[in-house]
């Protein structure tokens, strides 16, 4: 029983590292990733976990920016201005990150296994469109 | 884990050292190349090509990777399995980087295709699954095993946003040479997997003879349709699910959180059947786990699609998603033992990918052909319960080699 239970925390051990140094890459990435003050064009902006979307919306239309699109993430919008200072506006009002805007989505994601991303039958048929 | 429990003659090479860096090359092979998709609008962007040049390039990829794999786990075997790593990981970091200047759709065929798909036979999981199999004890194997495949599915499920994020921050180039240095990291850690059965451990035949042996086994050719299978579902549902969800009225990202719950439930799934594997019977695990796709994907399609029931679905597949590959991968080495596994394993994976290049092909087809997803729903319960059946009467015992009569 104590054997099975030592493979065990070896799985666990295992995971426990392969996270922490992937958080620790996310990490730097992301802060790298992240806009300067004066950004302006498309971006995303993420707003705290656990916020709705309707409280992103809204505290991303305080900056009078346009909604792109919504994600699908109830904190993460994708939004678009050319008023200087854009990105700051939008920390300033409560987004903890603001990213340039990646033309990624689920069918893109679906794609990985190697084949041509699956579109949906209805709707746009455009990739940047859907996420 | 004792160091007792490995095979002899390993020297500093512990058991919990070749699994850790067995699992490692699993995550970075597997993890690297779920992010290529990322790349398809960046790069057909920035060289203004259509989607057809990059998916070409991919196709061309995916294809040696299959066809790839039982010459990779045959060179294994013959040479040890640290070179074919060492090889296949510069293969493969070689495609990665080289895609990031390939400017014309040749060049990214070379690169996105040839390289990377030799790049990913070499330094595949199953390689990797191969050697560990035969460096630890026969009752630790199963549990190694599922350990492997839940590292290569984590691998999946990790590198997808830092690849994203990647791309975010330093552009897709840099990104790409970046993912290129974790397909480099496998060479190292293959000097880890390195060698091959010593002689004299196993039975003493060639490889052809193997090869022959294997052939002749009904047992073997249950495995290969068995496996087939689960690449034509695993294939079909990651590919197609999404479009399917959104032609159904849900929105995108109901698809997207059904992916990654995918992603989550099959580490959990193949970790376990890797436990699950050194206690009970490998054969009836996997009738058991095809068994459970064909209700579950029937269900889903009865059932009237809510949020919630995709999301059920989604996390009952992913537990029952790679959980197959550490108890048939455990059964070719209890049948046929660890000496020729790279080989009769990759030989078993190539139907895996057969099976993966169908799902995708014929959701498509059939989708225009009937307008519907429906057809290839009921086609992946009744494979099911093909796949279900055909392993019920494997015979799971080790092989009975009757030695050769000494020379009077």
């Amino acid at each position: 029983m104590s054997g099975r239970l030592g493979l065990h925390w070896i799985a666990l051990g295992f995971l426990g590292a392969v996270l922490l140094v992937w958080a620790a890459i996310f990490g730097l990435t992301l802060r790298r990733a992240a806009l300067p003050d004066e950004a302006t064009g498309k971006v995303v902006a993420i707003y705290p976990f656990g916020w709705s979307k309707e409280q992103s919306t809204a505290a991303a239309f305080a900056t009078e920016a346009r909604l792109v699109r919504e994600t699908w993430l109830p904190n993460a919008i994708e939004l678009s201005s050319d008023d200087p200072g854009f990105a700051e506006r939008l920390r300033t009002n409560g987004a903890i990150g603001v990213y340039r805007a990646q033309p990624f989505d689920v069918f893109t994601l679906a794609g990985c296994t190697g084949m041509l991303p699956a579109l949906p039958r209805s709707g746009p048929q455009s990739l940047r469109r859907f996420g | 884990m004792t160091t007792s429990s490995a095979s002899p003659g390993l020297g500093w090479r512990t058991p919990l050292l070749i699994i850790i860096a067995g699992c490692t090359i699993a995550l970075l092979n597997f993890g690297t190349r779920a992010g290529f998709g990322l790349f398809l609008e960046p790069i057909s962007a920035a060289n203004g090509w259509g989607r057809e040049v990059f998916a070409l390039g991919i196709a061309i990829q995916t294809v040696l990777w299959g066809f790839g794999q039982p010459f990779a786990g045959a060179l294994a075997d013959k040479y040890g399995s640290g070179r074919v790593l060492a090889i296949g990981g510069l293969f493969y970091a070689a495609g990665v980087a080289l895609s990031a200047f390939a400017s014309t759709p040749g060049m990214l065929n070379v690169t996105l295709g040839l390289l990377i798909g030799i790049g990913l036979a070499g330094s595949s999981f199953t390689v990797a699954l191969s050697a560990i199999a035969r460096m630890v004890s026969p009752e630790k194997r199963s549990w190694a095993l599922g350990i492997g495949t839940a590292a290569g599915s984590m691998g999946q499920f990790l590198m997808v946003p830092l690849g994203q994020g990647f791309i975010a921050a330093f552009g897709w180039q840099v990104a790409l040479m970046l993912l290129s240095l974790f397909a480099l990291a496998i060479i190292p850690l293959s000097f880890i997997l390195a060698g091959k059965a010593p002689e004299g451990t196993g039975p003493q035949q060639s490889l052809g003879e193997a090869l022959k042996e294997a052939g002749n086994q009904k047992s073997y050719w249950l495995l290969i349709s068995g496996f087939f299978v689960c690449g034509f579902h695993v294939s079909f549902i990651q590919t197609h699910l999404p479009a399917y969800i959104v032609d159904r009225g849900l929105d995108a990202g109901t698809g997207a959180w059904a992916l990654a719950l995918v992603g989550l439930a099959n580490v959990v799934g193949s970790y376990s059947a890797g436990v699950m594997g050194g206690k009970r019977s490998k054969k009836y695990l996997l009738s058991f786990i095809y068994g459970a796709r064909a209700v579950v994907i029937a269900i889903f399609v009865l059932m009237p699609m809510t949020t919630l029931s995709v999301l059920i679905f989604a996390f009952a597949m992913g537990l029952l998603w790679l959980s197959t590959v550490p108890l048939t991968s455990g059964l070719v080495a209890q049948i046929f033992g660890p000496r020729y596994m790279a080989t009769l394993f990759g030989i078993v994976f190539f139907s895996h990918q057969v099976g993966g290049f169908l799902g995708v092909w014929l959701g498509g087809r059939l989708f225009d052909l009937t307008g519907s997803y429906t057809v290839v729903w009921w086609i992946s319960t009744g494979l099911a319960v093909f796949a279900a059946i055909v392993h019920w009467p494997i015979d799971e015992r080790p092989l009975v080699r009757v030695a050769p009569a000494a020379a009077e």
